[in-house]
């Protein structure tokens, strides 16, 4: 907390210093001016499903990840907070042959963007077995199938991890396990105990990542062994995986049920 | 936590425009102070500041040393000699490093230090929050951590570190042989960190029943635990009670005051959750609270012996009482205060297993005297067992304890007597002397000594007479 403060306060302090250097001298090069083009902040009471003008759901389980969860459409799984966030809640509990329920939305067919700035707040959940992502599939999934349409993880995260998240693209010639990315680790912090900015900037040719506002990762084509798919219209997706191939499953000490709270996901366009 | 961050940002803001418009300027009056130093160091290379060691009782006094030799990292390291199984010099090795001042502990989150041993072995246990005064308030331990011969960090979470605002007991080690062999540790590097990677904790305090009186308190329970997550891997400490915070379900049975301090107000049955912090603890402590046991609502009868037939040890009646050395002697296992009906005064006993009333240094001679009397009440429910036994001790002709001619009898009461006992009623004992057949002589009587298996009794009007 104290380190997010003097984190704010530098910011702060610098975008002050910046706008006085704005005002005062003449601009350095152009930096990208995004206008905000589709937003959720999860207002709304307790116990209520996301806008169903905005998110579908993914009901199922597998994923082709091994993933141990059923993914349903209950509030029990997935409902706003009441305190202006989303919860998908992963629990311990046997349902359609599953033992673990939890949730899976997404934007297909109600939201997708090609380029801009795609950024979500959450406070992720933690331990093991617990995989909850924050990313985008290509809209073309049905037709061209996968990888061919694109993965871009905007976040991932193990949670027997808790300071550590992922980037990564998948793509023809690098999906799976060959994915490009990297990893982010936050210093003398965890990402289960307050909230975090999970930002992509997405360009013609490039895809930025961010945690809180530092960036970690640039790709761009040429960072690529296979072709850039990264050139059509893509939506969103927020779950919370239980078990699976990325993160094993979870374990006796596992603590159910576990949260991943979302206080907002927010697309910008670039205007410059 | 989203209303935070905007606080956060109004209240910086604020902070740079004061900034901007103050110019050079810094005003520092209404900061707050720390009220006490907030050191994290507690052996780097030599004690932290005002840090000074304190072995614990019976344990190897010469334990501890400064070894330049053996270091993780700097000049010097702590070592501990721990002593083999039946060491002359001390069972185990152990003690405290005490800041007697105290330290605000508050801004972290762990306490760390790096260990190794002689030869693989368990630590038996080390923490902090122990001043050595046996009033420590906040201790954490962690037990049988397995230590070898390579430097190990190791991670002592602090449960709830808000409650370390002044805090003397800044690390404590104990431990003993291995498989009955001696060894050596190293300690290096303790101190205090914001490691910032601690977080999730799921305490436990063990579920049970208590069972006290109306008017009782208590102040903490054995058993404590809590599991912190560090850096993704479970760790598990024994913790204090004091860190929980206890919540009544019925807040007239039993209400938990400011301090913490949890007392017993009415008769009933109240519940007890704790949390750790925001965070509910498992477990729950069901407080059974009785009432207090009944009082005598009637003084004993009044005597009707006359004056010149009497030498009292105890009674309101008689113009004088012979002096009595104690009312409870410092062999017996009683409690002992004056109870006071009306204008009568009694004598309380509880916790009673023995009690020893103690004339030694006057003997009485009740030579010329027949009986001993006294007065009984007792609040306990009877059973056909219930006892309650009367003894006499002379210390015969030469007046001293232990002089050869000591003698004694004890006389066993019961429902079943003459008198019977009762419970919550007076009962007069009017026994004569001749009764207490294994007496040598009753003019050297030293002691008289109640007991038999009730716990409350109050007693009056004690006095021979003829």
């Amino acid at each position: 907390m104290k380190r997010q403060f003097k984190h704010i306060s530098f910011l702060l302090f610098a975008s002050v210093a910046a706008l006085m250097l704005i005002s005062c001298g003449p601009s350095g090069p152009a930096e990208p001016v995004w206008e905000l083009v589709w937003q959720d902040e999860f207002e709304g009471p307790a116990g209520q499903l996301p806008d169903s003008s905005k998110w579908t759901y993914d009901i199922g389980t597998d994923w082709g990840n091994a993933q141990l969860e059923y993914d349903t459409d209950r509030p029990e799984n997935v409902s706003l907070d009441g305190d202006g966030n989303l919860a998908i809640v992963a629990r311990r509990e046997s349902y359609e042959g599953s033992a673990y329920t939890s949730a899976r939305i997404l934007t297909r067919g109600k939201f997708t963007t090609a380029y801009g700035k795609i950024e979500a707040s959450i406070k992720l959940p933690w331990g093991q077995g617990i995989w909850p992502a924050f990313w985008m599939l290509g809209d073309d999934f049905e037709t061209a199938g996968w990888p061919a349409c694109g993965e871009i993880d905007i976040m991932e995260y193990r949670g027997q991890n808790v300071s550590q998240i992922l980037g990564t693209v998948h793509g023809p010639g690098y999906s799976g396990a060959n994915g490009v990315g990297a990893t982010y680790d936050i210093v003398q912090d965890r990402f289960d105990t307050g909230f975090h900015t999970f930002t992509v900037e997405w360009g013609v040719d490039y895809l930025k990542w961010y945690v809180d506002g530092l960036i970690f990762l640039t790709i761009t084509p040429d960072d690529l062994p296979g072709e850039w798919v990264f050139d059509h219209a893509f939506y969103i997706i927020l779950n919370l995986a239980v078990g699976g191939s990325f993160v094993g499953p979870p374990n006796q000490f596992t603590v159910f049920p576990q949260t991943m709270l979302i206080d907002y996901v927010r697309v910008y366009t670039e205007i410059n | 936590m989203i209303k935070n961050k905007k606080t956060q940002l109004i209240a910086t803001t604020v902070m740079l425009a004061l900034l901007i418009f103050s110019g050079c300027e810094r005003d520092i009056t209404g900061l707050p102070l720390a009220p006490y130093p907030d050191d994290p160091d507690v052996f780097i290379d030599a004690f932290g500041p005002g840090i000074n060691y304190q072995a614990f009782e019976n344990s190897y006094y010469e334990a501890i040393a400064i070894d330049h030799d053996v270091v993780y990292e700097g000049i010097s390291s702590m070592s501990f000699e721990v002593p083999a199984e039946n060491d002359p010099r001390g069972w185990f090795a152990g003690g405290a490093l005490v800041n007697p001042i105290g330290r605000d502990l508050s801004e972290y989150d762990a306490l760390t230090f790096w260990v190794k041993a002689s030869m693989p072995a368990d630590l038996g246990t080390v923490g902090f929050g122990n001043d050595n005064t046996g009033n420590s308030r906040y201790t954490v331990e962690m037990s049988n951590i397995r230590i070898n011969t390579i430097w190990k960090k190791i991670i002592i979470p602090i449960p709830l570190a808000s409650k370390l605002t002044r805090e003397g007991g800044m690390f404590h080690i104990s431990a003993g042989h291995s498989d009955g062999d001696g060894f050596m540790i190293w300690l290096d590097d303790i101190k205090f960190e914001h490691l910032g990677t601690i977080a999730q904790p799921r305490a436990n305090i063990p579920t049970r029943t208590i069972t006290a009186e109306v008017g009782d308190s208590l102040t903490s329970f054995s058993g404590a635990s809590v599991i912190m997550n560090v850096a993704g891997e479970d760790v598990s400490v024994s913790m204090s009670s004091n860190y929980l915070t206890f919540e009544s379900s019925n807040d007239t049975v039993v209400a938990v005051d400011s301090l913490g301090i949890i007392r017993l107000l009415g008769a009933g049955t109240a519940t007890l959750s704790a949390k750790l912090g925001a965070v509910d603890a498992t477990g729950t402590i069901t407080i059974i609270s009785t009432p207090p046991p009944p009082e005598p609502e009637t003084p004993a009868p009044t005597p009707t012996d006359a004056e010149n037939d009497v030498i009292s040890l105890f009674s309101d009646e008689y113009s004088t009482d012979i002096p009595i050395d104690t009312w409870s002697a410092e062999w017996d296992v009683a409690d002992v205060e004056d109870y006071i009906i009306g204008s009568d005064t009694l004598k309380k006993y509880f916790n009673l297993v023995y009690g020893g009333i103690l004339f030694e240094t006057n003997t009485v001679d009740a030579s010329e005297m027949t009986h001993i009397h006294l007065d009984v009440w007792t609040p306990n429910t009877l059973s056909f067992s219930t006892l309650f036994k009367i003894k006499l001790v002379d210390f015969g002709a030469n007046g001293v304890y232990d002089g050869g001619d000591d003698s004694e009898h004890e006389l066993t009461f019961s429902s079943f007597t003459n008198p019977a006992l009762v419970s919550q009623g007076w009962i007069s004992f009017d026994i004569p002397l001749s009764n207490f057949t294994g007496l040598g002589g009753t003019s050297h009587l030293a002691q008289l000594v109640i007991s038999g298996g009730l716990d409350i009794v109050y007693v009056d009007n004690i006095y021979f007479h003829k």
